[in-house]
């Protein structure tokens, strides 16, 4: 479905000459240094995956999607994206997907959302009945109701974010690329938009390839995670791997009786205070169910809580 | 194509519909628009008792200048003004990634969203212009006439969108792209005056290079019977149209090229 081999952009960066002399020569000849954007990159994807697309900021993930949809042209490498090539066929890749960058709108501020829906109609030519299916399917999960006639420059952050993704999937794209999608929104919205993602993906197979900064995005959609970082992938693989493999530490804050100490060759001690001891095991040398049956069995404990990583401290730790 | 027109008719249908809330708006812009150049018009009129002539054009033949270039200049622009205004800004912000992602040709996106029918209404006032200049010119009008009009002002048209479109195209490469904006409006005056009266290298210039001699030098001497054609044939004078047509060809296939170098923005 997606087949990325090899794939390299990198952006001209212009210097500025503040020196005046120079300014007139930099007009011709201007200074540039070379940023490699994204890093000789190859991954494929698969029929109606949804992929969680990660990494820090400036990491090049939005080069990545502006490249599968078309918008840039790789430096290097070759893109397929159901058998095309998004910038030679750009046109025509552009009827088989659906992009959405979360920080920019892609609806016309002064038309209401009911009119860019007749106008996406016409533009990516969608049959009179897929049309109407759509309409009211993303109307209902999306619960775009109340706002359907106001224009868009009167509708919130959540309601836009909503609006554009309804948009984007109008035309039954098979693969949806999402920047940012849940960027700025509060709970309920999010779970909304992550509700419909896996919606759409159980009811019609679509793919989906999502960044996000939200790691409950991740947890809660996808079952495949890649990390690109200074434009290189690091890890690629499924999610439950990931976290056996790098969620691998814990944590145990344990609360004892005044004058014991918890002691296990296993058991890092990390901190002691007043009876309170925070230990850091691994799931590898000791299952976190023996420490603490080891714990309750040798000593009286009075507390005990259990801190496993989360992707996001994960992550945190590989940034 | 039907495609692109169901888009556009679509387009202006729900446009229109928006353009209540602007009523206000609307009629302020047109009638500060009627006053503009109808003082415009006035004094070329009044201009035409004053001056005798320039180069040897005629007061009158001077005012079809103006007319003509005044009337393709609007059908150009009725086409592609909100493409000039706003593709330098487009690119800049990255907002022409959302133009990327359509499937339809950039251009015909831009157009078909940008398109603004009003502009129209300054066509009609530049035509009756054209039609003043030709009866005090006592010119005989025949259907060759109205035909040799029509394609000297489509033709016009073409070269000024050309040019338009040109200009445009530079910002794929300079992010503060200073050909946008009131650049062309500023430079349009040119030929709304013979250029025989400009050295030679400008005459050159303007008919070859950047042809806008062809927008109303020399259409106007098709219709005024003049003769002055500095260093080129006679035959100039009835070359509007294709030349147009080859011209603004020409521009779209550089305007495509440039697209090519299109960076986006970080997001
Ligand atoms: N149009 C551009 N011109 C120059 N450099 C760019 C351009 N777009 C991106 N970059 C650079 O490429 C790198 C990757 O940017 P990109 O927008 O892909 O990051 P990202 O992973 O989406 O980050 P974020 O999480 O902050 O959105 C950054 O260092 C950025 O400065
Ligand atoms: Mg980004």
């Amino acid at each position: 479905m997606i087949e990325v081999a090899h794939v390299s952009k990198s952006f001209k960066i212009y210097k500025n000459t503040k020196d005046s002399k120079h300014k007139l020569r930099s007009l011709f000849a201007r200074e540039y240094e070379i940023k490699r954007a994204v890093d000789d990159v190859s991954f494929t994807v698969g029929d109606g995956e949804l992929v969680g697309y990660v990494g820090p900021n400036g990491a090049g993930k939005s080069t990545t999607i502006k490249m599968l949809s078309g918008i840039l042209t790789p430096t290097a490498g070759e893109i397929l994206v159901d058998g095309r090539i998004p910038y030679e066929q750009r046109q025509e890749n552009a009827k088989h997907i659906g992009v959405v960058f979360g920080q920019r709108s892609q609806l016309y501020w002064d038309l209401p959302m009911t009119d860019t829906f007749r106008l996406h109609r016409r533009m990516y030519e969608i049959p009179e009945e897929t049309y109407k299916r759509n309409v009211d399917l993303f109307i209902e999960v999306l619960q775009m109701g109340s706002f359907l006639n106001q224009p868009v420059r009167q509708l919130s952050l959540g309601q836009k974010m909503r609006a554009n993704i309804a948009i984007a999937l109008l035309h039954d794209p098979e693969i949806v690329f999402l920047d940012e999608p849940t960027i700025g929104l509060d709970i309920v919205a999010k779970s909304r938009i992550r509700d419909f993602v896996k919606e759409i993906n159980r009811r019609k197979g679509t793919t989906f390839l999502l960044t996000t900064h939200d790691m409950d995005d991740i947890e809660q959609i996808c079952g495949r995670l890649m990390l690109i970082n200074h434009g290189r992938l690091g890890y690629d693989g499924s999610l439950a791997e990931f976290q056996a493999r790098y969620g691998d530490p814990y944590r145990l804050y344990v609360t004892l009786q005044p004058g014991e100490r918890p002691q296990h060759p296993h058991l890092q001690l990390l901190g002691a205070q007043e009876g309170r001891f925070t230990l850091g095991g691994s799931k590898a040398e000791l299952p976190i169910g023996e420490a603490v049956s080891y714990l309750s069995t040798h000593y009286s404990v009075r507390d005990l809580r259990i801190e496993e990583s989360s992707l996001e401290s994960i992550l945190k730790a590989m940034y | 194509m039907k495609k692109t027109l169901a888009v556009l008719f679509l387009y202006m249908r729900v446009k229109a519909k928006g353009k209540y809330e602007y009523r206000a708006a609307f009629w302020l812009d047109a009638l500060s628009f009627l006053f503009g150049y109808g003082a415009q018009t006035l004094l070329m009129v009044l201009l035409t008792q004053k001056f005798d002539t320039i180069n040897g054009w005629t007061p009158f033949e001077v005012m079809l200048l103006y007319a003509y270039t005044l009337a393709s200049y609007t059908l150009a622009n009725a086409l592609l003004s909100d493409v000039m205004w706003s593709l330098s800004r487009r690119i800049r912000t990255g907002d022409f990634d959302q133009t990327l992602t359509k499937p339809m040709k950039p251009l015909t996106y831009e157009i078909v969203t940008g398109f603004s029918p009003y502009y129209f209404l300054h066509f009609f006032l530049a035509l009756g212009m054209v039609a003043i200049g030709v009866t005090q010119l006592h010119v005989t009008v025949t259907p060759l006439t109205i035909l040799q009009i029509a394609c000297g002002i489509l033709g016009g048209a073409c070269v000024q969108g050309g040019v338009l479109l040109l200009f445009a195209s530079a910002s794929f490469f300079w992010i503060n792209n200073p050909l946008t904006g009131n650049f062309y409006t500023n430079i349009r005056p040119l030929i709304e005056y013979p250029i025989s009266v400009y050295p030679k290298f400008f005459q050159v210039l303007l008919t070859t290079l950047i042809p806008l001699a062809f927008v109303s030098f020399y259409p106007v001497q098709q219709i005024s019977g003049r003769q002055d054609f500095g260093l080129f044939p006679p035959v100039v004078r009835h070359l509007s149209l294709p030349v147009g047509i080859a011209f603004l060809l020409i521009a779209y296939a550089v305007f495509a090229a440039a697209s090519k170098h299109y960076k986006s923005t970080g997001s």
